[in-house]
């Protein structure tokens, strides 16, 4: 009996102080709370600060404030805070996630806090159809551009390479070269592993006449030109000009170490080559992005869409000063500051458009490349992580022989099926 | 013994714990040999680098927030190691000891935490954190860390108390000792390898965890070590292995020298026990 007594006693005071707790908690200042990894990120910490500072010097009544974690926990800790009630205004999202964030109702319709207006005047059709949804407007893109293919043009000259591949054909033709020059060269730098595996495959599957679904969103993965695309990189695995267990990390230190000739990666390519080591004056002769070869002469080069979006939480206590937070940091100011400080292109109209961005040789190169970027079909479902993870193990079943591309590619769309059921 | 052991037996034995000392220490030293290592060489694979430096280990003390996660990982992991320590040990005492109504029940209710997955309970924890108002704040992670490691703690320490004689007890209330005498005086001096053990566990795993800490914690000069390594190398774009594997040789050798420290005193207490006896 007495137990019992303590331990209601115990209740009864946890009950009546945890109220209280809350209470001060919500009397803090307004605050507009921008989510996500970039102000995590070395390179783009100083200019998140600095898009927040410049916000808290306006007299808005709002102070902002970032809240961050690692790039790959980032989706996790959306979902559990937007679950928990957690007063997030502006989040950050990859494009796999938004349609996730979506589906639970976590975030708003931006269609009733933008204008249509500021809307047609900031960003292109194209861009706006980012962040649709069902024909709603979920997200607002912040950046935009394909995942590219890179070469190293001093390799490619070594090795006899005079010509930039522009088929696959001829890619195949420069990877036996530059294999013959240095057999210990890293001819083509696809990713083997992890994630970044079906990213690379993507853009192939497609160059082949694939495609994961087809329009009625039928799962076509094992589609004769899916195992044709496949069989080809199998081909390029097998005479060792792809190197396996490699992801997109350990491709771009190998990369800097100029042991690799061919890789895919985003626009920042060039930046995390010199943060890898290439010297500011060996950038140019060391990384040069080009179009991915295409199947035959006169196809469209493909490329894999690739970008952060920008959400509003449900959680957010004032959508319209959310916002005007997210107008203040895709801004043609920010923007321009954004790209000159990370490399990424900025999305509306007027940063587009300025000499900065249009004179920049490297940004004009990506914007050809993200003229042909296609999203990824998996972002069309809830479990685009879950069918990333599907489609890469099965590539590098294929890849490693312990199956034919063609029961890979079967075995891919069984599983893909059951897990979108 | 060793000695009078035939010449296979020797053989397999040495070749044993060769293997076993590779798979032990291999590990270990490629971290070292990963932290001497310029960002260029990562993928070197020579057994010796080729261009050595001690720069990283200037970095990571000097130019980074890593001795500050350090102090943070040290206070929570230090707290939730001593407060599930003591938790524990009374808790288990009295399941142990004393016979009283719903003491199953109870010890079954102390268990429960452990019937489920720890990322399922973070979305009940972060809620009664968060309707607390304790986010990010030290506490939370500690009563977070408690909740995991009490019922491991009070069940071991449970079956512990079971082993010692009821007439250590019986002999501390003939010469006039209170429950709380006996228990400091006579059950837990005897007792402290099996308190080392929860101690150790409970701080090993608050030193570990990254989920939580990353939930319940949101400034980065409250980060603990995990998070903050993880978010000071890794990201979207950057992938510094050779810093982070100097990062964590240089946080790993507190920790080693504080239990290296601790397991003498275990070791010391034990034997006082056993002479009190």
């Amino acid at each position: 009996m007495k137990i019992a007594k303590v331990v209601s006693l115990m209740l009864c005071i946890m009950l009546t102080a945890l109220p209280l707790f809350s209470q001060a908690a919500e009397e803090k200042p307004q605050e507009i709370v921008f989510a996500g990894w970039a102000g995590e990120e070395a390179n783009s910490r100083p200019i998140i600060d600095e898009m927040i500072d410049t916000w808290n010097a306006k007299d808005t009544g709002y102070t902002a404030k970032w809240v961050g974690w690692p790039w790959d926990k980032t989706f996790e800790q959306l979902i559990i805070r937007t679950e928990g009630g957690e007063a997030l205004d502006v989040l950050q999202v990859g494009f796999s996630w938004a349609l996730a964030m979506d589906e639970m109702d976590g975030v708003l319709e931006l269609s009733d806090v933008f204008d249509k207006q500021w809307l047609e005047e900031n960003f292109e059709e194209s861009a706006l159809s980012a962040g649709m949804i069902d024909g709603e407007l979920k997200a607002l893109p912040w950046t935009l551009a394909s995942i590219g293919t890179l070469y190293n043009p001093t390799i490619l000259e070594a090795a006899g390479v005079t010509k930039i591949p522009q088929t696959t054909a001829e890619f195949e033709s420069a990877l036996a070269k530059i294999k013959a020059y240095d057999p210990s060269l890293i001819a083509y730098g696809f990713c083997t592993k992890g994630t970044t595996l079906t990213a690379d495959f993507l853009p192939w599957l497609w160059t082949f006449g694939g495609a994961v679904f087809d329009e009625a969103g039928n799962v076509t993965i094992d589609s004769a030109e899916a195992v044709k695309a496949l069989t080809w990189l199998k081909s390029l695995a097998d005479k060792g000009y792809i190197q396996m267990d490699m992801d997109r990390f350990d491709l771009r230190t190998i990369y800097a170490r100029k042991q690799v000739a061919f890789y895919h990666d985003a626009i920042m390519a060039e930046g995390i080559a010199a943060t890898n080591g290439v010297p500011e004056n060996e950038l140019a002769s060391t990384i040069q992005p080009m179009l991915l070869p295409v199947l035959k002469a006169g196809d469209a080069p493909q490329s894999s869409l690739w970008g952060h979006l920008l959400q509003i939480s449900r959680n957010t206590a004032d959508k319209q000063q959310a916002a005007d937070f997210i107008k203040h940091i895709v801004g043609e100011e920010m923007s321009l500051k954004y790209f000159a400080k990370t490399g990424m292109l900025p999305v509306i109209k007027k940063a587009m458009a300025n000499p900065m961005v249009q004179n920049d040789e490297w940004s004009s190169k990506w914007v050809e490349i993200t003229k042909y970027g296609k999203m990824s079909e998996l972002n069309a479902y809830a479990q685009a992580d879950e069918l990333t993870k599907i489609i890469a193990e099965e590539l590098q079943a294929a890849l490693i022989s312990s199956k034919t591309p063609a029961v890979a590619m079967k075995d891919a769309k069984t599983r893909i099926e059951g897990a979108i059921r | 013994m060793f000695d009078s052991r035939p010449i296979g037996f020797k053989i397999f034995f040495i070749v044993f714990f060769v293997i076993l000392a590779i798979f032990v220490f291999f590990p270990l030293y490629w971290m070292f040999n990963t932290s001497l290592k310029q960002a260029a060489d990562i993928f070197d694979y020579r057994f010796i680098p080729r261009n050595i430096t001690l720069g990283n280990f200037v970095d990571v003390v000097t130019n980074t927030k890593v001795p500050l996660f350090m102090k943070n990982s040290l206070i929570v992991a230090g707290s939730s190691c001593i407060l599930a320590t003591f938790i524990s040990a009374y808790a288990g005492y009295s399941f142990s000891k004393f016979k009283y109504r719903g003491r199953r029940l109870l010890m079954l209710l102390f268990l429960s935490a452990q019937l489920f997955p720890y990322a399922i309970l973070l979305l009940t924890i972060y809620q009664i954190i968060n309707f607390a108002g304790l986010r990010d704040s030290y506490l939370s992670l500690v009563l977070a860390y408690i909740t995991f490691t009490l019922p491991i703690g009070t069940l071991t320490l449970k079956n512990y108390f079971d082993q010692i004689p009821n007439s250590i007890i019986e002999s501390g209330k003939i010469d006039g000792a209170g429950t709380l005498r006996i228990m400091h005086s006579l059950i837990f001096p005897i007792s402290l390898p099996g308190l080392a053990v929860i101690a150790i566990y409970s701080f090993i795993w608050a030193w570990n965890d990254v989920l939580y800490s990353l939930t319940l914690i949101t400034s980065s000069e409250k980060r603990t070590l995990a998070p903050g390594l993880i978010l000071t190398y890794f990201g979207e774009f950057q992938s510094s292995w050779n810093s982070m594997m100097t990062a964590a040789i240089l946080v790993s050798i507190p920790v080693a020298v504080i239990f290296i420290l601790s397991q003498k005193m275990f070791i010391q207490g034990l034997t006082s026990g056993a002479v009190k006896g």
